[in-house]
């Protein structure tokens, strides 16, 4: 019983930390955020397993973590405000050559960041070739190309 | 491919989702009732793993259901004979050696090994009876059958299911 207590915690707890941490969060994978993962991984899995080695303990705690995004899913879905707390609305930062000086701050966004999203999506490589830039739910940022660069 | 064969193809490609939609549910069912009896103890560490035997003066509390190297306590109350100031437990060695004691609270005196057993003497200061918890690590998986005794208060039996 108490791992699937601590298997659920710590979803929970998960869930809470990212979304309050905001979207860009481990969205792009550089360097550094990979190791980020794997510290954080390696700082829960004891949280998570505590001294139970055995495989009971493994596969409970693995079944409780896949029922609970399931749940989670199927309430998300069901009730569309949960969905919009949870996963967030997507964020627009750039509109038609205007900066949204509040949403880049508050997302913690660069132009830069901007201009890496353009150029690996859609191949453009200057702020005037992008209508709009969105910063997606979650967490990658999307570009829609101006009409003359398409 | 024409027409009859691409409706045909597509036909059963819906027809495999629908199946494959039909399976998952049902394996969620399957999830969600594991889960519960999980909580419930069924995979030992809940109220259904708990139990306990009382006889002759004896109360032995253990887990029904416990989980290989991972920690599991068995808790006995033995009666003592009031005169004397040490009390005799001893363990099934079979027992004793597939569930690994890693302690014994309070610390007994002596520990002897016979063919058959460990004995374990304790010192009890006169009381009635005395309470033993023994932490064991099970060391193998499936069914281990406890065997308790003590000179003059006779022998428990009692029966746990080790999962992997």
């Amino acid at each position: 019983m108490d791992s699937i207590v601590r298997a659920v915690v710590v979803y929970l707890f998960l869930l809470m930390i990212f979304r309050l941490s905001g979207k860009r969060t481990l969205a792009d994978v550089t360097t550094f955020d990979l190791v980020l993962t794997l510290i954080i991984s390696e700082s829960i899995q004891q949280a998570l397993i505590g001294t139970d080695n055995s495989l009971v303990n493994g596969l409970l705690v693995v079944m409780t973590l896949v029922s609970l995004d399931i749940l989670i899913s199927v309430l998300k879905r069901r009730f569309p405000r949960l969905d919009k707390t949870l996963e967030g609305m997507p964020l627009t930062v750039y509109h038609d050559g205007r900066r949204l000086e509040q949403g880049l701050r508050r997302e913690r966004v660069t132009e830069e960041d901007i201009l890496a999203a353009a150029r690996e999506l859609q191949g453009l490589d200057r702020l005037e070739d992008i209508r709009k830039a969105v910063i997606e739910r979650t967490g990658r940022i999307t570009i829609v190309p101006a009409k003359r660069a398409q | 491919m024409n027409d009859s064969a691409q409706r045909e193809s597509s036909l059963r490609v819906a027809d495999f989702q629908r199946r494959e939609w039909t399976v998952q549910r049902y394996a969620w069912l399957v999830m969600w009732a594991i889960l519960g009896a999980g909580i419930a103890g069924l995979f030992g560490r809940g109220p259904l793993a708990r139990a306990r035997i009382e006889t002759s003066g004896w109360r032995v509390e253990y887990e029904r259901f416990a989980r290989n190297n991972t920690q599991t306590s068995l808790a006995i109350t033995l009666p003592t004979a009031q005169s004397g100031d040490t009390a005799t437990l001893w363990v099934d060695r079979v027992y004793a050696e597939a569930m690994d004691i890693r302690r014994v609270t309070p610390e007994p005196l002596t520990v002897s090994v016979r063919p058959d057993r460990l004995v374990y003497r304790f010192l009890t200061g006169g009381a009635g009876s005395v309470r033993l918890v023994f932490d064991l690590e099970p060391q193998e998986i499936g069914r281990m059958n406890g065997l308790l005794g003590s000179s003059g208060s006779g022998t428990v039996t009692f029966s746990q299911l080790i999962y992997p």
